[in-house]
């Protein structure tokens, strides 16, 4: 059995419903889909029974009242991207860090840009933006037009 | 007469510091391979200093990041006169790809005057070498002869004019 | 009595900016914190402003050092996309500038640490061999820095005939050179002493801070993306992944050089085993709605880009993360403990494609009070003179 048929029918067999999205688009892709309270059960389920040591990146989507939040893992060599959504009205995600000490960048990334608040976050500064970028205003998301200055 | 002799003395062997201003890093390996034995500026005198307080060429790459306007600035207060600026490369000369993304301002003339332009991406160590020489040159004829003679040699390759 | 220094953004040799605080205790580093967003300027914005073609030219200034490792990324992701297949000798053409793309890399980042540790012959040295990789790079794709090889679909440009002597020739003088790298390495005094058993990081820390590349091998994390999760004509050719147990700098300088070695093999072989054919195949303009995570081995480590299309030939989004992003935790935790002497050689360590180091501000850790301003090269010349006087 391949380690992407092996990690979907583990997933299926402990959260079973409660996993809304799980398709592999190609060998050591697979994509899942789990509503915001599971993340962090399903993220130590793959680490401890699933063999995930590594977290490439975290992306965050703005798709228009959501705003989607990917985690891209290493499992066994294949790159499983755990998917879910977080209302705009309040974005609010608890952190990771305690699991994978090595998401800490990311996640200020992704409160910097994307404005989602990180609960729990053990340094919650800035990551990119200059000091005197405004508060509240965040580029990433689609209502933010880039002004063009003429000079 | 002292004037001219410490004008000739400073355009004799300039020294430049370098600035990235949030570039890609392109421009800066080439003006550094300048400096390397192939191209080997320092033959000519132009030595490559690490502060601002000690040269009088601020050599400029990448498109100006907000987070880096004041402290281009800044540096380029600190540079005793006489003092010329040099933008090196698309981004400095006008943002170049980045022209329009949100957190840059596009070209270093934007914060600081500028001299010169050496458009490119990244332009070639020769042009760049070009592009020091020919301000130079606008500064003392000498120059401009340094030039010709490094194009009858064939160590720099110039198209156009 | 502790003082912090922030070591700012404006670096002599090459680097960008970024900003360090760094806590001492007289010559001990108590706490490093690192500032960075110099070199922010928008691109995941810009991405989607511009299509996926213009999207090519946006990505592979994202940095100049490894522009073809992002085109190759952005590239290989849409045409997954678009469910398009690269003809082979595209994908070995696309293959072969990525590895010389990661000789140049190694060997610049040779000089670079040289330079870090005074040891400034090493820098003209091997700067002066890199321009071997230049002329090649410039023989294949026309330019000598930005590669530009990678279109949506293949490669641009092809390789005629007699490149191929004049591209065996460089890559035999590089595996000489390489060879002469990798004694000074390991033998030569100046450098070892500046890099071995400094800025020690344990393979569990590694891992568990997600290190990558170069740096995160040396420290005996055996993953590769080139052997692990195979792209353009990687799964056609033999290639040995360098790991090594040391956990310091000299690891890594280690690791490096025999990549270059490795590298050099691969070229030969994508060079002899070329096959005939297509170099690219046509790409529509609007792609189909996806996703896609398209991840590559950049010469500093794993390098990731997820796209998703709507339809449109503008992507809906661009998220890149750069392999020194992954790293930045790792290397503040070496440094804790360590000497301030050793800042700039154990930064150098993970090869930064940020920006450059400016001021440095040394405070004193009880009264928080500014003791005094240096700036980075000043420190560096502080770590020569500290070296060279704990010696005599």
């Amino acid at each position: 059995m391949s380690a992407e048929n092996d990690i979907q029918d583990r997933l299926k067999g402990v959260f079973g419903e409660q996993i809304s999205e799980l398709k592999t688009t190609r060998e050591r892709r697979v994509f899942v889909k789990v509503p915001l309270p599971l993340v962090k059960e399903v993220i130590n389920y793959l680490k401890q029974n699933l063999g995930m040591t590594h977290i490439t990146t975290i992306t965050a989507i703005d798709v228009g009242d959501e705003i989607e939040v990917l985690y891209h893992f290493l499992c066994r060599g294949v790159t499983l991207s755990l998917r879910t959504s977080v209302p705009k009205a309040n974005p609010v995600i608890d952190t990771i860090t305690p699991i994978i000490p090595g998401a800490i960048l990311y996640e200020r990334e992704i409160q910097d840009l994307l404005g989602l608040k990180v609960k729990g976050h053990p340094d919650p500064r800035r990551l990119v933006l200059p000091e005197d970028w405004p508060e509240g205003v965040y580029p990433l998301r689609k209502d933010y037009k880039v002004k063009v200055e003429e000079s | 007469m002292l004037k001219s002799l410490t004008a000739w003395s400073r355009v004799k062997s300039p020294w430049i510091c370098h600035l990235n201003t949030g570039g890609c890093n392109g421009c800066d390996i080439e003006v550094l391979a300048a400096l390397m034995p192939r191209f080997d500026v320092e033959r000519f005198g132009i030595l490559l200093k690490a502060t601002p307080r000690h040269a009088d060429v601020l050599v400029c790459t990448g498109a100006v990041t907000k987070q880096m306007k004041n402290r281009a600035v800044r540096i380029y207060e600190q540079m005793p006169e006489p003092k010329f600026v040099i933008a090196v490369g698309s981004c400095a000369c006008s943002g170049g790809v980045f022209w329009g993304c949100y957190n840059v301002l596009g070209g270093i003339d934007k914060a600081i005057p500028v001299n010169a332009y050496i458009p490119g991406c990244p332009p070639r160590p020769d042009a760049i070498i070009h592009g020091v020489v020919k301000l130079l040159g606008a500064l003392d004829p000498r120059y401009t002869q340094l030039l010709e003679e490094l194009k009858r040699k064939g160590e720099i390759h110039v198209s156009g004019k | 009595m502790s003082v912090s220094i922030p070591i700012g953004p404006q670096h002599p040799a090459l680097k960008e900016p970024t900003h360090l605080m760094v806590t001492l205790d007289g010559e001990r580093i108590v706490d490093i914190d690192m500032r960075l967003g110099y070199n922010h300027r928008g691109i995941e914005k810009g991405a989607e402003l511009r299509n996926y073609i213009q999207n090519i030219y946006l990505t592979e200034r994202i940095c100049g050092i490894c522009n073809v490792a992002h085109t190759s990324t952005f590239c290989q992701g849409v045409e997954e996309l678009l469910g398009l297949e690269v003809p082979k000798r595209g994908l070995f053409i696309r293959t072969l500038l990525c590895e010389l793309n990661r000789i140049h890399s190694h060997l610049l980042w040779l000089g670079v640490a040289g330079h870090e540790v005074g040891f400034d012959t090493l820098f003209m040295y091997s700067w002066r061999d890199r321009e071997i990789v230049m002329d090649l790079i410039e023989l294949i794709s026309g330019n000598r820095v930005n590669i530009a090889i990678n279109a949506i679909g293949g490669v641009r440009r092809d390789i005629s005939d007699d490149m191929r002597p004049q591209i065996l020739q460089g890559i035999s003088q590089l595996e000489a050179r390489s060879q002469y790298y990798l004694e000074v390495a390991s033998t030569e005094v100046t450098f070892v002493r500046r890099t071995q058993g400094v800025g020690k990081l344990p393979k569990e820390k590694a891992i568990e801070l997600c290190a990558v590349g170069p740096y995160a091998r040396a420290s005996g994390v055996d993953y590769d993306a080139r052997r692990d999760d195979p792209f353009a004509a990687y799964p056609y050719l033999d290639f040995k992944v360098i790991t090594s147990d040391r956990c310091d700098v000299l690891g890594t300088a280690i690791v490096r050089v025999l990549e270059i070695m490795e590298s050099c093999r691969m070229c030969r072989q994508i060079i002899e085993e070329l096959p005939p054919g297509e170099i690219k195949a046509k790409a529509p303009r609007k792609v189909p709605p996806g996703e896609v995570v398209s991840k590559t081995e950049a010469p500093r480590g794993e390098l990731i880009h997820y796209i998703r299309s709507n339809g449109s030939d503008r992507p809906e989004r661009l998220k890149v993360r750069t392999p020194t992003l992954a790293d930045i935790p790792s290397v503040l935790y070496s440094l804790r403990g360590g000497y301030i002497a050793d800042i700039p050689i154990v930064f150098a360590a993970i090869d930064p494609c940020m920006a450059c180091m400016d001021r440095v501000i040394l405070l004193d850790n009880d009264s928080g009070k500014t003791k005094r301003m240096t700036t980075w090269e000043e420190l560096r010349e502080y770590g020569i003179r500290w070296y060279a006087n704990k010696k005599g």
